[in-house]
């Protein structure tokens, strides 16, 4: 008889305390969201960055202080004077009207700031006005809580503006500049699954008491410097695709069950830490325990997972084909090591049934090669 | 065939990897003597391949020396109290400072005002009316608690200090009106007319309330009429002074009959979000 | 990518080393190339905090921005950079050549940058400096709006294919060598370096775990590493804010060799290893159509240096609909050229082509040299007809227009049939021109049975799209008169960028 699935997630962790989900790993689940490994390591809190440093592939991301700064600088700035940018933003994007500039400030609750009572004020300034009894307009750093797979995750979108067409819209206030109306796609993007937590965070609220998802528009408000300038300008982003893929994925963690079920009996990523908080598990140890599972890799993994130089060494040392990214991957459709990719090119493996076409493929390109070699090209 | 400059590269190269081997093993002070040692090594390449050439340093020295104009040599809190005087609503520290290098000398910085609010309330509960003033707390309308980063003076009416859903706004087009008025005033009475950074302060205002910009204004503070600012200022505050006025008042009622005077000055005690529903209810 | 490309990556990882692509080099290295690599502040918009730039490996000129968040040493640092830059390029403004409006300067300058987010710094840096004013209250030197201007003049031509005025390194050395990594990895100098030409003494995985470990190889720009920022550049940039407020000249003075010092530790790596790839490169051989885009780039250089002569306006901060359409058609030509051109000089892009089935090569099996048809203007001409026997999967169809690196120049056949046989496949095209004036082809021009032939698609003429005139275009295609971007010329908003950043 196996163990609940909660147990078996603690017991994966091991002795670790639990992270919970933030908008930013959520947000991570679009990017790679066949990945097991990910899938396991998240759901049952682990760190990833101690693990894959512990298994010898330390995670190289860190966040430069000056971007850190310059986020802070200009979120503060927006928000400056009773968010004096903020509302010529929002009246001139979104149409809000004059006397729409109440404020509420949800950074902390008469000098509380736990997670908890933030969320429980949101919670009530948010529904006093969606049933339309609050004067609140511009919601500053709400607190929200999304369950994800039986654990709270709590998110804290930058602000929540309200009842423009009678809707909550979220905004995101990034640093990022947009150039002549442009902004970077990949941060625009990244913004806009961030953004996607809060969408589905607070319709979950909304839907609690009944009222429809149709409250929290789909659309966000980006709120970006213009061009290279300190002030802000403004942005709709459609988010409804990011959205719906993201529901999807957490559709997914709730059949975590499923995957655990799949794991070897007793397998842990604990790290055996010592009361110095120092991983005294052999790292060959936490290595074998890592293979147990099957990982994704792509090279895109090194943008934003941290188990993505762990990942990587195992596809080198796999001759997985993934090393070599999509690009490469989609020519040789079926075929999964580039040891098999050279044997069937050179003729020295026995193409299967379904790979009868693929091999004949391979042996015109690999003749092709050999012909330019004995022209000189290559040494 | 022995190129000093070879002989570099291949020392930059080895040091760096004997870094890397030092950061691995952990040992950072080890890797802080390398990088040292690195530094030098960089810098003597530098100095072989553009002997010649100095680079341009772009960096300029802005002149420093202010000269002791009257009142510079006030302490802060007079600093403080003159500023949000001049704006006459509660206001961050990084506003104050604004307002004080718009209008007046001397040297002020936000990081002395945090410190000064600390002094001002043990100075208070030391001897409570010693001092003609107290900087003090904004209070939030509904906790009477107080609120995030705002100052105020204690001689001001409780209501003018009382922060309500509005107030941010209000206290926005009421500075402005008053910053305008200060601007206006300074291009009468003086010779040079309003500073640069006044002019600067009020455009920042400006551009950020309907109307208030000249309507052919090329984004340029020069531009700037006082009047209109004030005009444009004062017809959105109708809009919102009404219904702002009502819950300060009402939250300043509260605040006389439940707070000692201690309290009313620098807020109640933080009591959670329990208070606050029965507040509420 | 076409199988043999991928198949290329894949050898290449097996035998961890990296593998030609191609059989030549297909851009032009100038002989005078200016190389930049710039370094920016993370987080910030247009904040460059150094350039190392110059013309020869040891000639290189360090320019560092003390405070990037300062706009006044911002545009000073754009106006030195400026000044080197436009200096650079005036050299080429000379020993014009040809009369009349045809006339050209035989050269042009090449600016070489480490990567592609170089290419997105100098654009970024362009966009800063070209709408400038050069009076008034935020003023900037005369050089730093023109420098712009040359900048984005640069930068929109580098995005045509087959110029080569404006290149990343890693760009040019991808396209001549597969590596064993993916795209991503291949555009950090460094790894791509370790699977080309590893250091002396290491092997390749060593050079590839030294290349992403930011102690050995700082990275090539135009971010710098986190660790560096926080453990390094930030103290040293505050203690120059805090000599600079103190007004303390000698502490100012330490402060900014500091930080020179620093900067420099971080940018010097990557310009030795810009130029030990830009002499690897050489070693690569030209490919001989490389002369015909060359020449392209000399008349868009000499174009744009007439206008800039003529104190013509910046560009605009965003293509008008019509300009935007005319652009993508320009741009969509050169990459079709490009690549046909590349396919033509060099064997292993033609293999390249073949093996996705949009070329092919063979053998000659049957032969029609003779036949003839008559014209519509009643004119009997030479219309042969040869067959192939190839081996490649022939994905044409009946009358592409095809042209041939085997045959003598002007060599020109349509495709009449495609027929398999048995695991070999039967082309037979009709050859249209190259064979001269006479009745009879003239003595080579028409393939012969036995004959190794190759063929490839003519990316052929297109007449260049007709738009309507500015004048003509409706208005939902039009710039709204209101918009800043409808006058290319006004001032950017000067006071908005003056407040609020020191904070």
């Amino acid at each position: 008889m196996k163990a609940p699935v909660d147990d078996r997630l603690d017991a994966l962790r091991g002795s670790a305390k639990r992270l919970d989900y933030s908008a930013r790993s959520l947000a991570a689940l679009e990017n790679n969201p066949r990945c097991t490994l990910r899938a396991l390591l998240d759901a049952s809190g682990s760190d990833k960055a101690a693990i894959a440093a512990h298994a010898g592939h330390p995670s190289p991301f860190g966040q430069s202080a000056f971007a850190l700064a310059r986020g802070n600088v200009f979120e503060t700035m927006v928000k400056d004077n009773g968010c004096a940018e903020l509302l010529r933003l929002l009246r001139e994007t979104l149409q809000l009207t004059l006397p729409e500039v109440g404020y509420e400030d949800l950074n902390d609750i008469g000098g509380d700031g736990r997670a908890e009572v933030r969320h429980d004020r949101t919670k009530q300034v948010l529904l006093q006005a969606a049933r339309g009894n609050g004067g609140g307009t511009l919601f500053d750093h709400p607190m929200l809580c999304l369950p994800v797979g039986g654990h709270k995750a709590f998110l804290e979108p930058d602000l929540v503006a309200f009842r423009i067409g009678g809707r909550f819209h979220v905004v995101e206030i990034k640093s990022f500049p947009i150039i002549d109306g442009q902004a970077d796609p990949t941060q625009v993007r990244a913004a806009t699954t961030q953004a996607c937590a809060y969408i589905i965070a607070l319709r979950n609220l909304l839907a609690r008491v009944g009222i429809d998802k149709q409250a929290v528009s789909d659309t966000i408000v980006l709120v970006a410097p213009k061009d290279f300038t300190n002030r802000p300008t403004a942005a709709f982003v459609d988010a409804r695709k990011q959205v719906a893929a993201l529901s999807r994925q957490l559709a997914r963690i709730e059949r975590i069950g499923d995957l655990v079920d799949l794991l070897p009996e007793g397998l842990t990523f604990d790290l055996g830490l010592d009361k110095d908080k120092r991983a005294r598990r052999p790292a060959e140890e936490l290595a074998e325990a890592l293979d147990q599972v099957p990982a994704t890799y792509r090279p895109d993994c090194l943008n934003h997972c941290e188990m993505a130089f762990y990942c990587r060494s195992r596809a080198r040392a796999d001759s997985s084909l993934d090393v070599l990214g999509p690009a490469v991957r989609e020519q040789f459709g079926g075929i999964d090591t580039t040891t098999m990719v050279l044997g069937l090119a050179q003729g020295r493996l026995t193409p299967t049934q379904d790979q009868v076409e693929m091999a004949a493929a391979l042996r015109h390109a690999a003749r092709l090669r050999a012909e330019l070699n004995v022209l000189g090209g290559a040494e | 065939m022995s190129d000093p400059l070879d002989a570099l590269e291949k020392s930059i190269s080895s040091l760096r990897r004997a870094i890397r081997d030092a950061s691995a093993a952990g040992d950072t002070e080890r890797a802080g003597e390398l990088r040292a040692q690195l530094r030098r090594a960089e810098r003597a390449w530098d100095a072989l391949i553009d002997a010649d050439e100095p680079a341009a340093t772009p960096a300029r020295l802005e002149p420093t020396a202010v000269p002791a104009a009257q009142g510079a040599q006030l302490p802060a809190r007079e600093h403080v109290h003159r500023a949000l005087m001049l704006l006459g609503t509660p206001a961050a520290p990084k506003l104050i400072v604004g307002v004080h290098e718009a209008f007046f000398p001397g040297e002020l910085s936000a990081s002395k005002l945090s410190s000064l609010r600390r002094d001002e309330e043990r100075s208070y509960r030391s001897s409570p009316g010693a001092r003609p003033y107290y900087l003090c707390m904004a209070l939030a309308h509904d906790l009477l608690t107080p609120v995030r980063a705002l100052v105020t003076i204690s001689t001001w009416a409780l209501e003018q200090r009382i922060i309500g859903p509005l107030s941010p706004r209000v206290d926005f087009l009421t500075g402005a009106v008053h910053i305008a008025k200060a601007v206006h005033n300074s291009a009468q009475s003086t010779a040079d007319g309003p500073s640069p950074a006044a002019l600067r302060l009020l455009w920042r205002f400006a551009v950020n309330i309907p109307d208030a910009l000249p309507r052919s204004a090329p984004g340029h503070e020069g531009a700037l009429d006082p009047q209109q600012v004030i005009d444009a200022a004062e017809a959105e505050l109708e809009v919102h002074a009404d219904a702002d006025r009502a819950v300060r008042t009402e939250a300043a009622r509260r605040a006389r009959k439940s707070l000692g005077d201690d309290q009313q000055l620098f807020g109640a005690p933080l009591q959670g979000v329990t208070r606050l529903r029965t507040a509420r209810a | 990518m076409s199988m043999l490309s991928a198949l290329a990556h894949v050898q290449a990882t097996e035998s961890m080393q990296a593998v030609p692509l191609t059989a030549f080099r297909h851009r032009r290295l100038s002989s005078r190339p200016l190389v930049i690599i710039p370094l920016v502040m993370a987080g910030e918009a247009g904040a460059p905090l150094a350039a190392m730039v110059g013309s020869a490996r040891r000639k290189g000129t360090l320019l560092v921005v003390a405070q990037p968040r300062n706009r006044d040493q911002r545009f000073a640092f754009a106006a030195s950079l400026g000044r080197t830059v436009i200096d650079y390029i005036d050299s080429f403004r000379q020993g014009r050549r040809g009369g009349g409006g045809h006339s050209r300067y035989p050269d042009t300058p090449q600016i070489l940058v480490p990567n592609h987010g170089g290419i997105k710094a100098l654009a970024d840096l362009g966009r800063m400096c070209r709408f400038r004013s050069t009076s008034g209250p935020h003023a900037v030197p005369d050089v730093v709006p023109e420098f712009g201007m040359w900048l984005t003049f640069l930068v929109d031509r580098a995005e045509q294919a087959g110029t080569s005025m404006l290149l990343p390194v890693t760009g040019i050395l991808a396209e001549h060598w597969a590596t064993g990594q993916s795209t991503l990895e291949d555009q950090n100098l460094a790894s791509l370096m370790a699977w080309i030409a590893p250091p002396a003494g290491l092997s390749v995985e060593q050079a590839m775990a030294d290349a992403e470990n930011p102690d050995v190889c700082p990275p090539a720009g135009p971010a710098t590493s986190p660790e560096f920022d926080n453990r390094d550049l930030a103290p040293a940039i505050k203690r120059f804010d805090t000599a600079r407020t103190l007004g303390d000249l000698r502490a100012l003075a330490a402060a900014e060799s500091d930080l020179r010092e620093l900067i420099a530790g971080q940018i010097q790596p990557t310009w030795r290893m810009t130029w030990e790839a830009i002499a690897l490169l050489r070693s690569v051989p030209e490919a001989p159509r490389t002369i015909k885009r060359f020449e392209r780039d000399c008349a868009a250089f000499t174009s744009y240096s007439d206008y800039r002569d003529s104190g013509g306006l910046p560009q605009r901060k965003r293509d008008t609909a019509i300009g935007a359409a005319q652009r993508l058609g320009w741009l969509e030509r050169a990459l079709a050229e490009f690549e046909s051109d590349m396919a033509f000089d060099d064997p292993f892009v033609l293999a390249d082509r073949r093996s996705a089935g949009e070329a092919f090569a063979g053998t000659v099996v049957e032969a029609e040299p003779s036949r003839t048809v008559t014209t519509a203007s009643n004119r009997r001409v030479p219309r042969p007809r040869v067959t192939i026997r190839t081996q490649d999967p022939v994905r044409l169809a009946a009358d592409t227009k095809l042209l041939s690196p085997s045959m003598p120049s002007g060599h020109k056949a349509v495709i009449v049939s495609v027929l398999p046989d048995g695991d070999a496949t039967l082309v037979t095209v009709e050859v249209t021109g190259g064979m001269g004036r006479a009745r009879v082809p003239a003595r080579g021009s028409v393939p012969v049975p036995d004959q190794r032939i190759a063929y490839l698609p003519d990316p052929g003429w297109r007449p260049a799209p007709q738009f309507p005139g500015s004048d003509r275009t409706p208005w939902t295609h039009s710039a709204t008169a209101g918009e800043t971007g409808a006058d290319p010329a006004a001032p950017e908003d000067a006071a908005a960028e003056e407040w609020g950043n020191e904070d």
